[in-house]
């Protein structure tokens, strides 16, 4: 069961992760160079989840995925498939509340940069395709990183939304805090106290990894 | 002076919201139950209060939760008078810590386990119909949390539908929770107690009554929580809960008579 939730966690840290930080960096990008109509109101709704309590988002999840959710319902009724209580739901619970993270870092990566050294590239007759990924994303590195391992260990350490969308069953949905939680809720504080150490060195060792490979030239 | 001023307000918030509870003459009672005893325990209580205490009552606080959870929280030493479980068991622990006394337990009723499904759901005759695949996600109370998941078990076992049912269980903490998924359609089918399906009969239907053979006898009961003279208004309460009248209230919600009281 343990073993089971580590590999749990593990995965839908990683896969949030992935998603964060495409998306993330995405919309960092867009806030910090350009302006749009409803810019503000994108950088508020994205901004939610950092200040809503996880349980707040996370009935907001099961309200739009539900299976009679405003999303799940039409997705239910047309491909039988349903998303609460599933691994995709550990993984959008854990994606949602980690990207505001990941926006933060990215936006104000981007926004640090010399916008002179962007008119230069533009100027030499790059694209905006090229000048972000050769200038804007090579300059925002750190700052890209820094977004990254911090998503990870709040995707990692997700649990009121993920309890809300994906339930608490062992061997399918249970992430380690939540089976951290199980057990310390039936007095079993040895396997508490052995998942919270788990938990700590597995956030440790990754967040020492990723940070390495944004201090990589 | 420009900090004094915002501190002299919170004095005076601080001091406004404790003069609200200090006149309280006797602490907070505080009660635990399983979450299926709700709306009977609270009707009970409603009566309790209408009784002469002779003087100032305390405030009653109500904690809901499954038994299995509730007890460990007793034994961690969460605040607790008196424990109303799901299940006699949850009590044996209890007492076999020191923190109930066997003679002051007492059966409250029993109840019986429905299978029930979303409105306009799928029929099923037979408990092995769980067993279709048309049956996707069946709820089910988690053993480890709520007396009724450990029913649940001895009933799936009977039936022998473990193997079959193994990777469609959606397993909810307690009785209300597992109702709740069956409302929101989230589970196709779901094993519950009778009375929580009448009490959200707007919104889940009751599918087939379960052999109460299968499982065994659900007994509700009542202890006095403490090791020490239970405190005067815990002791009337529970007196209470135990009486006829008391029991009335808990036999009125739908649930069965308890035979051979305390």
């Amino acid at each position: 069961m343990a073993w089971h939730a580590l590999k749990l966690s593990f995965s839908v840290g990683m896969m949030a992760t992935v998603i964060v930080v495409l998306s993330g960096t995405a919309f960092g990008w867009l806030l910090a160079r350009s302006r749009f109509r409803g810019r503000e109101l994108l950088d508020a709704l994205l901004m939610l989840p950092l200040v809503l309590p996880p349980t707040v988002t996370g009935y907001y999840l099961i309200v739009l995925l539900g299976r009679r959710g405003l999303l799940g319902g039409p997705l239910h009724e047309m491909t039988g498939w349903s998303i609460p209580f599933s691994w995709t739901a550990c993984v959008i619970a854990a994606s949602v509340v980690a990207l505001p993270l990941m926006v933060r870092a990215a936006r104000s990566a981007f926004e640090s940069i010399d916008a002179r050294q962007l008119l230069a590239a533009a100027s030499l007759g790059h694209g905006t395709g090229s000048i972000f990924l050769r200038i804007a994303l090579p300059l925002a590195r750190r700052g890209l990183a820094t977004g990254a391992v911090l998503s990870f260990a709040r995707a990692i350490g997700e649990f009121g939304a993920t309890l809300l969308l994906a339930g608490n069953i062992a061997g399918r949905t249970q992430t380690l805090p939540l089976a951290i939680y199980e057990a310390f809720q039936m007095g079993d504080d040895r396997a508490a106290l052995t998942l919270s150490i788990v938990l700590t060195v597995v956030s440790l060792i990754a967040m020492g990894l990723i940070a390495r490979l944004g201090n990589r030239r | 002076m420009t900090t004094g001023r915002p501190l002299a307000l919170l004095a005076v918030l601080y001091a406004a919201v404790c003069s609200g509870t200090a006149v309280a003459d006797e602490p907070d009672l505080f009660v635990s139950t399983a979450v299926s005893l709700k709306e009977p325990l609270l009707a009970a209580i409603e009566d309790f209060r209408g009784i002469p205490a002779g003087h100032r009552s305390p405030m009653i606080r109500i904690h809901m939760g499954g038994s299995v959870v509730l007890a460990q929280q007793i034994l961690r030493g969460a605040p607790s008078d008196l424990f109303l479980s799901a299940s006699p068991h949850e009590i044996e622990r209890l007492a076999d810590a020191g923190l109930v006394d066997s003679g002051s337990t007492c059966a409250l009723a029993g109840n019986t386990l429905v299978v029930v499904v979303p409105i306009g759901g799928q029929r099923l005759d037979a408990l092995q119909h769980l067993a279709d695949p048309r049956f996707e996600r069946v709820g089910v109370a988690n053993p480890r949390t709520a007396p009724l998941g450990r029913y649940t078990q001895q009933i799936v076992a009977a039936a022998n539908l473990q193997e079959r049912l193994e990777n469609r269980l959606i397993l909810a903490e307690h009785a209300r929770q597992v109702i709740d998924y069956v409302a929101r359609g989230e589970v196709d089918a779901a094993i519950v107690y009778t009375t929580d399906a009448q009490r959200f009969a707007d919104r889940v239907s009751v599918a087939l009554e379960i052999d109460p053979d299968l499982h065994e006898p659900i007994e509700y009961r009542a202890a006095l929580v403490g090791a020490e003279p239970p405190r005067f208004r815990a002791k009337a309460l529970f007196e209470f809960l135990c009486s006829d009248a008391g029991r009335a209230r808990f036999v009125e919600s739908g649930l069965k008579p308890w035979p051979g009281t305390r």
